[in-house]
């Protein structure tokens, strides 16, 4: 994945590919697994693009490969989830970034609105595909939320192409309550 | 040790009536082990003769027919029932400890489970596993509860969710009271052992829970529980040492049968590659069976002190201090670990005959070898808890006490 060829942007300027790919390694990511179903089952995959658009409506962004063989089956069936993955779940990270792996059979998880939701994470929301939007070498799919699911769990972030975690996640202000009902379903 | 007799009305057999009525269904209930292993849920007959027998009454108010007896009843029925089949025992002692907990609720609760149908039988899950919308009059609760021990079997729920404000801020965690079929349900128990006690998932997707349906947690670990009726003993009990301590109760009895099992064959099976011809002979498999009964004896003493700090603090009607209800979680702990260690060693002195599909030994071992890693009574955890009260550290790792 180290391609040093420049990139030609319209404009004339050139890039380098590489310094382009650093600099992006550097940008904190949310690691997601986003997810579909079709006759001929559930479909998913790691992505780290997942972003936040609009309040009112409820809109989110991910952007997919235009090869990516998730985006097409996203497309016709006009629905995505977005699993947004907690600290301890990078082996599922990486197991939906692999090629040729039997991607479900190995992991937790069940239906919910339609879609297959991974259990345990710390987050999930249920999308309407709105719109695909042309971006170069990659489609963004705009998604209206219906559903939106919280866990009380320390995200897990990807970035300088390590994962981690909010460092100060413990420090965030919450009641004592909170804690403890995290005490009672941490699996 | 004292015995808090409970106090005993015309309609409401004695613990020695009802344990006496366990023991003549024993041969129904372990004829149908293997098949409710088979099946990953006891079988009806076993159900039926359970109900019959008022196994399935302990834990229940007087109120809507039930005995209302104690945790010590609750220990020795448990037991009784698991020397024929843990799996049978476990939806046994976790359909009444979920009863237990609907005893604590308003007597308004209480009537919508049990006032038509005082059969009726409460699944439970204490983890609040969900979310939950405040509303008028109410709750609006979506979540998955995981290993709802005789699911199958049960009316009702009883289930973990956090209590939130109307800003959706959690402010709270609180038990609800939902009807099973207002609830989805999914097979998620495939398992080792304890197959049969059928701890599947329960489903909610935005179900009303109205007020008077809810409980909270932090009062009720504090003895703060909803019930008008505090004249009822029962109801009074500590709420996380009977949590923890009703999962001893199948643990006796599967340690009692496998003793009996290794002792009563022991006269005809041979020591293989000796030359021992009876197994009762070898001075080494004496000290064996010595050291597992003494460690069941063990198991037992430890469960009736606790369970008698328990019934005895709600008989006078005072709350166990943090010391006591933290004793209680080692007290369980230890039960299970010596129990686990006698079944270990029973195994090993019974030899490898214990493995046989037809043996019941090698479901006891499996049964109580998962039964042994529920959460709640992991020993190195118990004894931490314990720990940490005895030194009077201010750095606790648990609300459950």
């Amino acid at each position: 994945m180290t391609s040093t060829s420049d990139l030609t942007s319209e404009a004339g300027a050139v890039v380098d590919a590489k310094r382009f790919r650093d600099l992006m390694a550097r940008v904190c990511a949310p690691v997601t697994i986003v997810t579909t179903a079709d006759a001929d089952g559930p479909h998913g995959a790691t992505a780290s693009s997942f972003a936040s658009l609009s309040l009112d409506p409820p809109l989110v962004t991910v952007a997919f490969d235009r090869r990516s063989a998730l985006l097409g089956r996203i497309i016709a069936a006009g629905r995505f989830g977005v699993n947004v993955l907690h600290h301890g779940q990078d082996d599922l990270a990486m197991r939906f970034a692999s090629r040729g792996e039997d991607r479900f059979a190995a992991t937790r998880w069940h239906t919910d609105s339609g879609l297959p939701r991974v259990e345990g994470s710390a987050g999930w929301v249920a999308c309407d595909l709105r719109e695909a939007v042309e971006g170069g070498d990659h489609l963004l799919l705009i998604g209206q939320v219906t559903k939106a699911c919280n866990a009380e769990k320390a995200p897990l972030v990807y970035a300088n192409r390590v994962f981690g975690t909010h460092s100060r996640f413990n420090e965030r202000p919450r009641r004592s309550i909170v804690d403890q009902i995290a005490a009672c379903i941490s699996d | 040790m004292t015995t808090i007799t409970e106090s005993i009305s015309a309609d409401v057999p004695t613990r020695e009536d009802i344990l006496e009525r366990i023991r003549e269904i024993q041969p129904i209930l372990a004829k149908n082990s293997a098949q409710g292993e088979a099946d990953r849920r006891v079988p009806e007959e076993s159900i039926a003769a359970l109900t019959e027998a008022g196994a399935f009454r302990i834990a229940q108010p007087r109120r809507y027919g039930g005995y209302e007896t104690s945790m010590r009843t609750m220990l020795e029925v448990s037991a009784a029932v698991a020397e024929a089949d843990g799996g049978a025992s476990w939806v046994v002692t976790l359909s009444n400890v979920c009863a237990w907990m609907t005893g604590l609720f308003s007597e308004k609760a209480q009537d919508d489970v049990w006032a038509e149908n005082p059969d009726a039988k409460v699944s439970g899950v204490l983890a609040p596993t969900s979310e939950a919308v405040k509303v008028d009059g109410g709750f609006r609760v979506s979540g998955r509860w995981y290993y709802n021990s005789g699911s199958w079997h049960a009316d009702w729920a009883v289930l973990g969710i956090p209590i939130t404000d109307s800003d959706g801020e959690v402010i709270d965690q609180a038990l609800a009271l939902l009807p099973r079929l207002e609830l989805g349900f999914e097979e998620t128990w495939f398992v080792a052992g304890m197959r049969s006690s059928g701890s599947n998932c329960l489903i909610a997707e935005d179900v009303f829970v109205p007020e008077h349906r809810i409980m909270l947690v932090p009062g009720a670990i504090k003895g703060e529980y909803a019930t008008e009726h505090s004249e009822e003993a029962l109801y009074r009990s500590a709420f996380v040492p009977l949590l923890s301590l009703v999962l001893a109760g199948p643990q006796l009895g599967m340690g009692r049968k496998a003793l009996e099992i290794a002792t009563e064959k022991a006269d005809k099976k041979a020591i293989a590659y000796t030359f021992y011809t009876a197994q009762s002979d070898s001075v080494a498999f004496q000290l064996q069976i010595a050291e597992a009964a003494m460690y069941i004896e063990s198991a037992h003493l430890h469960a009736y002190r606790a369970a008698d700090d328990i019934d005895s603090a709600a008989a006078a009607g005072v709350y166990p201090d943090e010391l006591v209800r933290a004793r209680v979680r080692a007290d369980t702990a230890w039960v299970i670990e010596h129990v686990t260690k006698a079944i270990d060693t029973l195994v090993s002195a019974h030899g490898a005959g214990s493995f046989a599909e037809v043996n019941p030994m090698q479901r006891i071992w499996r049964d109580s070898n998962v039964a042994a890693r529920h959460a709640v009574t992991m020993p190195a955890v118990s004894y931490e808890v314990y720990g940490k009260t005895l030194l009077g550290r201010d750095d606790q790792i648990t609300p459950l006490i």
